[in-house]
């Protein structure tokens, strides 16, 4: 008997923020703090918490630099961090499609 | 971490979906800005191979030296002024960018062996454009996506 797909979701990403995050990265190589926080309409310490809370998992890569004197922060996801996430996403299809 | 409300399966794939829409115009600018670069770096090596024909080092050192020179200092400002306006880089996008990059160098490089060697103005005209067009080429397709 093959699992259900529930099984396969992740629970890291059952949260909405958390959700709109990893599907803002997904299509990107690398996007600013500044530029994904004003996409996702979130403030600045919720979406450091998120992005702090996803790195320790290892699903996001962070980096930071400078841009003349202006420090900047980059985010990307791990490799880790895109196949969770299509796993995922492959597991709401699967249980979605049933309804 | 969890304080927003969790979501059913079927509000998580809308979530992700609608996240996903919201990201397409940034995406679009991150892809315009990247391939802004791109055009502009690709004229300015396919001028210099162009005019290098005409001013090489043999017939002006003084001249030739003047448009490295320039050359260096229009792609270091080109290059600093994207990264100061980059916010984003589209998924696949630096790597068409490297791949663009390093096939108008190795063009530049190659042909650099016949700017001494004389020749018809449009055949110069002609070794610009190649020099130019893996970077022309990359542009146009990052600014149409």
């Amino acid at each position: 008997m093959s699992e259900h797909p529930r099984t396969q979701m992740n629970d890291d990403f059952t949260n909405p923020v958390r959700l709109s995050l990893m599907a803002a990265l997904q299509g990107v190589d690398e996007i600013d703090f500044k530029t994904l926080r004003e996409t996702l309409g979130v403030s600045d310490s919720v979406l450091s918490r998120h992005i702090t809370g996803l790195e320790e998992k290892s699903y996001l890569k962070v980096r930071k630099g400078f841009v003349g004197k202006r420090p900047r922060t980059w985010v990307k996801l791990s490799a880790h961090g895109r196949s969770s996430l299509t796993e995922h996403i492959q597991a709401l299809r699967v249980i979605t499609s049933g309804l | 971490m969890n304080r927003e409300p969790e979501l059913s399966a079927a509000e998580q794939l809308a979530a992700f979906e609608n996240a996903q829409r919201e990201m397409t115009p940034v995406a679009k600018r991150g892809a315009k800005q990247l391939g802004m670069l791109c055009v502009s770096l690709g004229l300015v090596l396919g001028t210099l191979h162009g005019l290098l024909h005409v001013y090489h080092p043999e017939r002006s050192l003084t001249a030739f030296f003047v448009l490295v020179g320039a050359a260096i200092l229009a792609i270091f400002a080109l290059s600093l002024g994207y990264l100061k306006v980059r916010s984003v880089l589209p998924r696949g996008m630096s790597k068409a960018y490297l791949l663009s990059l390093f096939a108008s160098f190795g063009i530049y490089a190659v042909t650099l062996t016949l700017i001494t060697t004389p020749m018809a103005a449009f055949l110069v005209v002609l070794l610009g454009l190649a020099v130019a067009l893996p970077l022309l080429l990359g542009g146009v397709w990052m600014m149409k996506r």
